[in-house]
């Protein structure tokens, strides 16, 4: 069996070739993770003056991981080693005088071979053999994971430890003020709420109003970045949201189908079922009594209750109320008061839904009225701050000077009038207001002579003196760069003396200074 | 002949030329490798260095017929290559005969070639890159080898015509012949004042010259290493990608002869080596000999007095031996 000349030389650099292509992968990737990891470096360190979010640890290292893999892959797969380069790389570390590069070209090639071709290609191929591939092309860790760990070490520490420090005056720092703020006001809502919940029957808002308490203390005490802060608002805002929706599927529930499409207010329809637990409160402390009068003054009061209510009053209290008024027609007095208790029950259940629909209706507002001035860096328009500023920050007026309120038409300007009065707006006044300003007096000053020119001699005269010294009025012009270019030209033409050669650069030197 | 025989008659041939020349093993190097490489020398240097001895001592060596020209200001091309002079034969008819000049040899020594007038330098243009004479309408072929070894004086400069460029180029190395070191002074004063005076014997014959020749054509050469010298070349010109001295010494960079020049020296020297493939360092080592001569510098380089090895140094430390690589 005879082995074909080249054939263990091209086996052993297209082993090279694998291993270069391999060697180049990790370092690009090491690269790349350096680099990914080295931006959310700067990330971070742009949040202290400007209001990014920084990007946590955890999630930055599966990041850089995944540039790892992505930037190996694709320059081993996009741009693997070509054989001839992975060869003059073996000639290169081998100091193999390119023997190997050479003879690959041989090998590969389709040309006319000289004699000596065969000699280079077993000249290379002894010589690679003997000192083998892996000598040649050791797979080293690239420097740049040094770099990547450093990064993540600086990453970890600063989030870690530095994790939302701002500097003061910056936009950063501005942010975290209106994040702090904003923490602030949910935590007093969130207090006002909770108060309300113990007068009131609000089972729902007194389960979510510790939670939006805790939300505005973490907003103060923890050092949040915006995209952050933000999240955890929006997260609150749709718990609230769902908690309402279930609410007002619970509100809609036991309505009259046709009532449903009725727009109602939903403070007047809370008003009115308060007034019929009133009622009927009242109602049933009178058939205490069990006396006729009494009697008939209920169902009287029954019929009124049920009769201009079919959209606001739930079918099945009116059914109960409806049950009521039979009882007391065949004088049940019991059966009837059974009946009103029910319905009063009942009534009592849907003012709690309206309250807990209000209270988290509030709520809601509030966490997006916050969730805006987070997003926009600042108090937003219509909230009580943002009035508050605006109303401190006009000057202060003297007693009797008071402006009409903003309800009296203070916010339309007035008609604007012909521009001829003192007073724009309030008409025409044929006497102008006060005396002449002084740019008003001024007197025209003539300062030109008008007349023709006529014949005549012209006498001039020339004076001869000694001139001053004095720095040049006309600007130092650049000489043209054609002149300079005929110049050289000329000058490296000519051939100089070698002993006047010394004498012509000190010339030139001078020259060119001047120049 | 092989790779192997090259060598053996190469080393062969050196020793041989150094039982009579001490010292310049570089310079003699590189004498055999222009001629192996079928070019010609220009040896510069002072007088008294053994010039003329190591052209005659390598005659000697070849079996080559040698010749000499000192070149004088009233030499004329005729003086050279010959002229036709008349004739009378038995019967009294005249005619006329080519007179061959001390062209017609093998081993042409131009001694002190800038005293001659350019004229007449330049008789030897034809001589040189085509190995032929043209007199009086005739062509005449000279015999294979043929090597011309020019020297000339780089000190006294009146009354000499520096060698225009054209001929110049035709030069494929300039060799500098460098003052000898204190052993081999003493040494050469030894060899050269006893009583017998050590000769060279032949050593290498006419048709071996010629293999070696042939053979060393047949060396490859790579593609990377041939770009390599496309650059070089290409970086002696003042153009953008120059090198930085290029740029602001030289008025004319090598022409292609150059790249020649290199090539086919460098492939001696691989064989020389053992090799049969060019390497960076061949073409590194025989840049500034093949180069040296074929760069004009212009006003400044002149004024300010710049050796063009420096150029070509500058040139070699600035281009890459892989296209795009840093150096």
């Amino acid at each position: 069996m005879t082995i074909e000349p080249g054939r263990d030389l091209l086996r052993l650099v297209r082993q090279a070739a694998v291993r270069l292509t391999a060697s180049r992968a990790v370092e690009t990737g090491a690269s790349a993770g350096a680099l990914a990891m080295g931006a959310f470096v700067l990330l971070n360190i742009a949040g202290v003056a400007i209001p990014v979010s920084g990007v946590p640890l955890m999630h930055a290292i599966a990041a850089a991981a995944v540039a790892v893999v992505l930037a190996g892959v694709l320059a081993a797969l996009l741009r693997p080693v070509p054989r001839s380069d992975s060869a003059r790389v073996l000639d290169a570390t081998l100091r193999l005088e390119e023997r190997v590069s050479t003879a690959i070209e041989v090998l590969t090639s389709s040309g006319p071979r000289s004699s000596l071709s065969s000699r280079v290609v077993v000249d290379a191929e002894r010589r690679l053999s003997a000192v083998g591939v892996a000598a040649a092309t050791p797979l080293r860790i690239p420097r740049t994971v040094w770099w990547t760990a450093a990064l993540t070490a600086l990453l970890f520490v600063m989030t870690s430890w530095l994790h939302g420090i701002t500097i003061p005056g910056t936009p950063a720092h501005r942010t975290a003020e209106v994040i702090r703020k904003e923490g602030q006001r949910l935590e007093q809502f969130a207090r006002t709420l909770q108060s309300r919940t113990r007068t009131d029957h609000m089972p729902a808002t007194r389960h979510l109003a510790p939670q939006i308490r805790d939300l505005g203390s973490r907003l103060q005490r923890e050092r949040l970045a915006r995209a952050e802060a933000l999240a955890r608002v929006e997260e609150l805002s749709q718990q609230l949201a769902q908690t309402r929706r279930e609410i007002d599927d619970r509100l809609q529930a036991p309505m009259p189908a046709p009532s449903r499409e009725r727009v109602t207010s939903d403070q007047l329809r809370r008003q009115s079922t308060q007034r019929q637990i009133r009622q009927l409160r009242e109602l049933l402390s009178r058939l205490q009594h069990d006396s006729p009068s009494a009697s008939r003054d209920a169902l009287d009061q029954l019929h009124q209750m049920t009769a201009g209510q079919e959209g606001t009053q739930p079918a099945r209290v009116r059914e109960q109320l409806q049950r009521a008024r039979e009882q007391l027609r065949r004088g049940n007095m019991v059966g009837a008061r059974d009946a009103i208790s029910d319905a009063m029950l009942d009534l009592q259940r849907l003012e709690s839904l309206m309250a807990d629909s209000e209270g988290i209706q509030n709520a809601q507002q509030e966490v997006e009225r916050s969730q805006a001035a987070i997003a926009g860096g600042g108090p937003v328009e219509g909230q009580p701050e943002a009035r508050e500023t605006d109303q401190t920050s006009q000057s202060p007026v003297a007693p009797g000077e008071q402006r009409p309120s903003p309800s009296q038409g203070e916010g339309t300007e007035p008609p604007q009038g012909p521009n001829e009065g003192s007073t724009p707006g309030t008409g025409r006044r044929d006497e102008k207001i006060g005396a002449r300003t002084p740019r008003l007096d001024t007197t025209k000053t003539p300062q030109r002579v008008r007349g023709a020119q006529a014949d005549g001699p012209v006498a001039s005269s020339e004076i001869v003196g000694t001139g001053r010294s004095s720095s040049s009025r006309v600007q130092a012009a650049d000489i043209s760069p054609a002149v300079i270019a005929r110049a050289d030209q000329a000058m490296t033409r000519s051939r100089t003396p070698a002993r006047y050669r010394d004498i012509v650069r000190r010339y030139f030197r001078r020259l060119a200074k001047l120049r | 002949m092989t790779p192997e025989e090259f060598a053996k008659v190469f080393d062969r041939l050196r020793r041989e030329i150094q039982k009579v020349i001490v010292g310049h093993q570089e310079l003699l190097d590189q004498v055999l490798v222009a001629l192996l490489a079928g070019g010609h020398v220009l040896l510069e240097g002072v007088p008294g260095l053994g010039k003329t001895l190591l052209v005659k001592t390598l005659a000697q060596a070849l079996d080559l017929r040698y010749g000499r020209i000192q070149f004088t200001p009233d030499l004329m091309p005729a003086d050279i290559i010959g002229t036709n002079v008349v004739m009378q034969d038995a019967t009294g008819r005249r005619y006329f005969q080519f007179e061959r000049g001390p062209v017609f040899t093998q081993i042409l020594l131009a001694d002190e070639i800038n005293r001659a007038t350019p004229k007449t330098q330049s008789a030897l243009l034809e001589a040189m890159q085509e190995h032929t004479v043209t007199a009086a309408g005739a062509a005449f072929t000279l015999e294979e080898p043929f090597f011309v070894m020019a020297t000339q004086n780089p000190i006294e400069m009146e009354g000499t015509y520096p060698l225009p460029e054209a001929q110049l180029d035709r030069f494929l190395f300039k060799l500098k012949v460098e003052f000898p070191q204190v052993p081999d002074l003493m040494e050469i004063i030894d060899r050269t004042t006893r009583p017998d005076m050590p000769q060279a014997t032949v050593v290498a014959s006419r048709d071996e010259v010629l293999q070696m020749m042939r053979l060393a054509r047949e060396v490859e050469v790579a593609t990377h290493v041939r770009a390599f010298v496309a650059r070089v070349v290409e970086a002696t010109h003042p153009r953008p990608g120059a090198s930085t001295m290029a740029r602001r010494y030289v008025r004319y960079g090598s022409s292609p002869r150059g790249a020649q020049a290199m090539i086919l020296s460098a492939k001696v020297r691989a064989l020389m080596a053992g090799r049969a493939n060019v390497s960076f360092g061949d073409l590194q080592a025989l840049a500034a000999p093949s180069l040296r001569h074929r760069l004009v510098m212009n006003f400044e380089g002149e004024a300010e007095g710049i050796d063009s090895d420096a150029i070509v140094a500058n040139v070699l430390e600035e281009t890459p031996e892989l296209e795009g690589a840093k150096r």
